[in-house]
């Protein structure tokens, strides 16, 4: 018996609960923040009047997997080195425990700031996609800084490739902006939801072309 | 053998002195590092994030003129 009267249907409430905190996540940036939509308190130099921050890209967090791994290494081999001594086979009777202090202070203080430059590289290595320009921030090394931006209506073609479980796993890969004629093409390496970004510029791109 | 590099480096000044300029360097080096980091967050500035990140940076100096202060009192 066909139904004349259907109500709507239900739709569950922690689904929506679940779908509002990602929302909120993704356009809030914090110290890990890799992927954030409409970034609040975000501001950037040279920014428009008329100008507004659609989406903010870093690489995804586990990109940063093989440094946090050394600098756990590192942090081991002090207690191992102790073991050894203890042992006898290895003497640093020699040293006063003053010294020993002081070294091993060093060393720890050495893989802090290991840790930390790696870190600040991470934070300041930033995609910025506005409504109106792509702009690219590359710092590395401490002392590299370079700032590109393109306008919307350069870009030509934008597409991604995720390769290997791990990409496919934390869902990140390279999202490739091609730009017209010579102008150097823009590569936002290791960005997570590389889909979503390329639908959010693709949409653009359409929108600047049909204005 | 073993014993006499021993003997060699025990009581060494020169061991103390090249720990004390290695310290330094590494200061000089942090500073350059709050520096950039200063000069980012003028061209990315990521709300709270940038504050934390500098306030990390400037710790991280702080720390080190402790350290060297240290080295040389106690060395």
């Amino acid at each position: 018996m066909p139904d004349i009267f259907v109500g709507e249907p239900e739709i569950k409430k922690e689904s929506i609960k679940a779908d509002k905190k990602e929302d909120k996540i993704h356009h809030r940036t914090h110290l890990f923040a890799a992927y954030c939509e409409n970034p609040e308190a975000f501001i950037f130099a040279d920014k428009l009047d008329d100008e507004e921050t659609l989406l903010f890209l870093r690489k995804h967090f586990v990109t940063n997997a093989p440094w946090i791994i050394k600098s756990i290494s590192l942090g081991i081999i002090p207690l191992i080195l102790v073991f050894i001594s203890s042992t006898g086979l290895v003497r640093i009777d020699f040293l006063t425990p003053n010294f020993v202090l002081m070294i091993i202070l060093f060393y720890y203080f050495l893989i802090f700031g290991y840790i930390f430059v790696n870190y600040l590289t991470w934070f300041y290595n930033i995609s910025i996609v506005t409504t109106q320009r792509i702009i690219d921030i590359d710092f590395s090394q401490i002392v590299f800084e370079n700032v590109a931006a393109t306008k919307l209506t350069q870009i030509e073609d934008v597409h991604y490739s995720q390769i290997g479980v791990i990409r496919s796993v934390f869902d990140y890969g390279d999202v490739i902006l091609q730009t017209a004629g010579t102008l150097p093409n823009f590569d936002f390496l290791a960005v997570p939801h590389p889909e979503r970004v390329i639908k959010v510029i693709g949409n653009l791109i359409g929108e600047s072309e049909n204005a | 053998m073993l014993d006499q590099i021993f003997e060699i480096f025990k009581g060494l000044i020169l061991v103390k002195i090249g720990f004390l300029i290695l310290n330094g360097l590494y200061l000089a080096f942090l500073l350059v590092v709050y520096k950039q980091s200063r000069a980012m967050q003028r061209v990315v500035n990521d709300g709270s994030a940038s504050s934390i990140v500098n306030s990390f940076a400037l710790l991280n100096v702080i720390l080190g003129i402790l350290l060297f202060v240290a080295a040389l009192v106690i060395l």
